[in-house]
């Protein structure tokens, strides 16, 4: 791995107050600044010493310096920086929030719960990841500047909305800068009016006539006052136009052609790099620079590879000396990458040049990333080669650890990607992981979707496949989603069990789905054998979500035989498992209650219903037992603290499962019972905090954000009006008037954190 | 003393808090002991349909008969109920805002391309 420049965190056990996944460093640090590059005195004192104000946005076209202003800062301010080099894999907001996590924890440790939710998969963005982010940069005891960098590369809405939270929360004396080619995504308007963002345009960027004079003297070209004039007023002052006009002449270009006017025209400066600048430079050094920029970050050993060409890399070492417009990465001088707007050009001059090329690049690439250690670069270049073979055989392999380390985004698009292209009939296996993460994200109609394809594939050819692999987990994937009722789940599950022992797989997940379909089909005794199968296992190999679902599971068996002693032990081993670092797992909220109930400790069974509520939107009829089995166990405790209301928003919402999945064993059956026993039962019937229902919940963290009630009803796709009744219903609930009250109000209750 | 924007948005959204201090209207059920409370809640909520009141009222109204124990069904039954004397046209006009309230968006279903 001595080749890459990417963070392993081997040794530190995950959610130790760290990052779950490997970072770039080099993302994390202002790009190292080459002597001779202006300096940007006048916009720098204007930032140090101006008004404080908190957020700074610098927008202005590509090679305005937006990034090299900030660099200059980062290295003239006694302040501490906290810096990210924002791209467009970090549009999954949990990686983009664990740079930024990063990036402050350098400048001072911040709370290690902000990690801990990072790293959980099943954490809510707006509900747990940015109120804690938000608050760890709120305390940062001394001023910092957090400098996001190429902010304009975000669309993901999630990661949109983070931002505008973020920036309500940066403390007196602190910066939150945004730099960008548009416009941050904040609430611009109104910081304006309130005085609070300084904003930098392509005008406070130009060049003034000394600093063009300076540059093209620094690039090595001499020239007369009238002739810096003139060229200063042809490019407008924009840097990237002075540099390019300043290697065009020091090619020997004439003055008259390299005074072109492309004030910050892409297009026009795109024609000049075609017709002027790569035209001047030799036919070797042009293949050189268009081919690597098919290259996101250039290596001279990735070089080496991908242009089959020994020596490549000191081609690259010479070009790095030479040439602003790479930007090195490290300080070794291993990564480079091309300034953006450059890499464009070049990629527009392959395209036009050598477009079959394209893709045996890419090729190339991925193959020497696989070699080297770099399983998901190879996989980026795979799916810009449109190498569904090896796209799908890296998919398989990279998809379940990042959904594990908390990231959702990325192997919902590398799935979303395989399936546009209809890849996933010639691979199961990327069928079953699809249908996996989308059961897990509570996703119903996906991973319903999926099992069919998985079915199809299995079932729908005239030959049995011969993939007893892709075979056993589908049978896990079968069992998993209980689409066809209990014993077929029962057959399933043992299947599964069985496949996987045969196979020497090790997993406590089809241990769990045997045991629960033992409990649906009303074989209480062989479940708790399969859930003491899914413990050991679960403890072999470290898998705490299983671990603490499986002892839950004993627990509530054990409550059922009224053997309170065991199911008490059982319920504090839960706690233990959830414990250090805190995991929130649905099913252990209603064993945790009444455990805390029948020791009458009715604080501690109250968190629990709050904390089972954070969760309840999570479990949908994709998981369809789970989602029952909790939510009747959670109305048992309201119906304990004489809460009829919240009792019957559960059952209610367990009634709506039941009819889309009505096999549910012996579920069934309680469920009828709770509910003659729910019609003659006294309490409380006004409508509180705890008769939210599961769509009311997933609305709430929602409001925390500054999204309106439309963008809300795009992000859930659901109705404005839909949204509005919701809100209301959540107000009245909570007992407050307002938006920002049901969210101060919903944080006191625990329903939100921050 | 409350200002017009606090007094106007207690109303808009039924704040009960704010209606019963403000207004001197208890929206509880006290003192109603014959009757149980999921049927004085749908009579409430037929009463509200009856007089063409607002969907806010509707979704107040049906929100309490839900956590009073009346099933989605019931809900909209009350309109079947009341129809031969409150009348269609009152009725159709409280049928989608009861819908919001129940979580079924009709308009949204109507527009949607694939629902089939």
């Amino acid at each position: 791995m001595g080749e890459s420049d990417v963070r392993h965190r081997d040794g530190r056990p995950r959610h130790a107050g760290g990052p779950a996944f490997d970072l770039y460093p080099s993302k994390l640090h202002p790009p190292l600044m080459r002597p001779g590059t202006i300096r940007r005195s006048s916009i720098i004192k204007q930032l140090v010493d101006g008004s404080p104000r908190p957020i700074v946005s610098v927008v202005a076209p590509p090679g305005y310096g937006k990034t090299t202003l900030l660099s200059q800062w980062a290295e003239a301010n006694g302040q501490a920086f906290a810096w990210v080099s924002v791209d467009e894999a970090d549009n999954d907001p949990k990686v983009l929030l664990t740079y930024i996590a990063e990036a402050l924890d350098a400048v001072e440790p911040i709370d290690g719960r902000v990690f801990e939710a990072l790293g959980s998969p099943d954490s809510s963005v707006p509900g747990s990841v940015v109120p804690r982010l938000g608050s760890a940069l709120w305390s940062m005891s001394s001023p910092v500047v957090l400098v996001l960098d190429d902010v304009h590369v975000l669309h993901n809405s999630e990661c949109r909305a983070a931002l505008s939270v973020l920036a309500e929360h940066v403390p007196a004396g602190s910066r939150l800068v945004l730099a960008g080619r548009a416009e941050p995504p904040l609430r611009i308007a109104r910081l304006r009016a309130e005085g609070k963002i300084l904003e930098i345009g392509p005008g406070d960027l130009s060049l003034s006539p000394a600093e063009a004079a300076s540059l093209l003297r620094d690039a090595g070209v001499a020239l007369g006052d009238d002739e810096v004039t003139e060229l200063h007023r042809r490019t407008e002052g924009w840097p990237a136009g002075l540099y390019l006009a300043a290697l065009y002449l020091r090619e020997g270009g004439s003055l008259r052609r390299a005074a072109v006017s492309f004030g910050g025209d892409d297009r026009l400066v795109s024609e000049y790099m075609e017709s002027e600048f790569l035209a001047r430079i030799s036919r070797r050094q042009r293949a050189f620079l268009t081919r690597t920029a098919v290259l996101e970050r250039l290596s001279g050993p990735l070089c080496e590879a991908v242009l089959e060409l020994d020596g490549a890399g000191t081609t690259l070492a010479g070009l790095a000396q030479s040439n602003l417009l790479l930007v090195p990465l490290d300080r070794r001088g291993q990564w480079y990458r091309y300034h953006h707007l450059f890499r464009d050009m070049l990629l527009a001059e392959l395209e036009r040049l050598e477009p079959s090329l394209i893709p045996v690049l890419r090729r190339r690439a991925a193959s020497w990333c696989m070699d080297n250690g770099l399983p998901e670069e190879a996989l980026e270049y795979s799916l810009a080669a449109t190498d569904i073979k090896t796209a799908a055989q890296l998919v398989e392999k990279l998809c379940m650890p990042t959904y594990y380390q908390g990231r959702r985004t990325a192997p919902q698009r590398w799935l979303q990607w395989l399936e546009d292209r209809g890849a996933a009939e010639g691979h199961p296996m990327v069928a079953v992981l699809a249908g996996f993460i989308s059961a897990m994200l509570g996703r119903p109609v996906e991973a319903e979707r999926w099992a069919e394809v998985v079915d199809q594939w299995q079932y729908g050819g005239s030959t049995r496949p011969d993939d007893p692999i892709a075979e056993a987990w589908a049978a896990f994937l079968r069992a998993l989603l209980c689409r066809h009722g209990a014993e077929r789940m029962r057959a399933d599950a043992d299947e599964a069990v069985h496949g996987f022992a045969a196979l020497n797989i090790v997993q406590p997940g089809p241990f769990l789905c045997q045991g629960v379909a033992r409990v649906l089909s009303g074989d209480p005794d062989g479940a708790d054998t399969s859930f003491q199968d899914a413990v050991s296992v679960a403890e072999e190999v470290g898998a705490r979500e299983a671990l603490a679902v499986a002892l839950s599971e004993r627990s509530l068996l054990a409550m059922a035989r009224n053997e309170w002693r065991l199911a008490d032990l059982l319920a504090s081993q839960v706690d233990a498992a959830t414990r250090e670092p805190r995991l929130e797992e649905p099913v252990a909220c209603p064993v945790l209650a009444r455990a805390a109930l029948h020791r009458g400790d009715i604080p501690a069974a109250r968190q629990q219903l709050v904390i089972a509520q954070r969760k309840r939107p999570e479990l949908t009829y994709a998981l369809p037992y789970y989602a029952v089995q909790v939510r009747i166990e959670l109305t048992r405790v309201h119906l304990a603290l004489a809460d009829l209301a919240g009792a019957r928003t559960l059952m209610r919402e367990v009634d709506d499962l039941l009819k889309r999945r009505p096999g549910l064993g012996t579920l069934v059956g309680e469920a009828e019972a709770l509910r003659v026993r729910l019609a003659s039962e006294r309490g409380s019937t006004a409508p509180g905090a705890s008769a939210l229902t599961a769509a009311e919940l997933r609305l709430l963290p929602l409001l925390c954000t500054h999204l309106s009630f439309p963008e809300i009803g795009a992000e859930l796709f659901l109705s404005r009006t839909t949204i509005k009744s919701q809100a209301l219903s959540i107000y009245r609930k909570l007992g407050v008037p307002s938006r920002s009250g049901a969210v101060t109000r919903a944080r006191e209750l625990g329903l939100l954190e921050g | 003393m409350v200002g017009f924007r606090e007094t106007l948005r207690g109303l808009a959204m039924i704040d009960e808090g704010f209606v019963k201090d403000q207004a001197g209207i208890g929206l509880g059920l006290a003192g109603i002991s014959a009757l149980d409370a999921k049927t004085a809640a749908l009579l409430q909520l037929a009463a509200s349909v009856a007089i063409g009141a607002p969907g806010v009222s509707l979704e107040w109204g049906a929100g309490l008969a839900l956590a009073a124990g009346a099933s989605e069904d019931e809900i909209a039954e009350v309109l079947l109920a009341i129809a031969p004397v409150a009348g269609l046209g009152r009725v159709v006009a409280a049928a989608p805002d009861l819908g919001i309230a129940l979580g079924y968006d009709i308009a949204a279903e109507l527009e949607d391309p694939d629902d089939c």
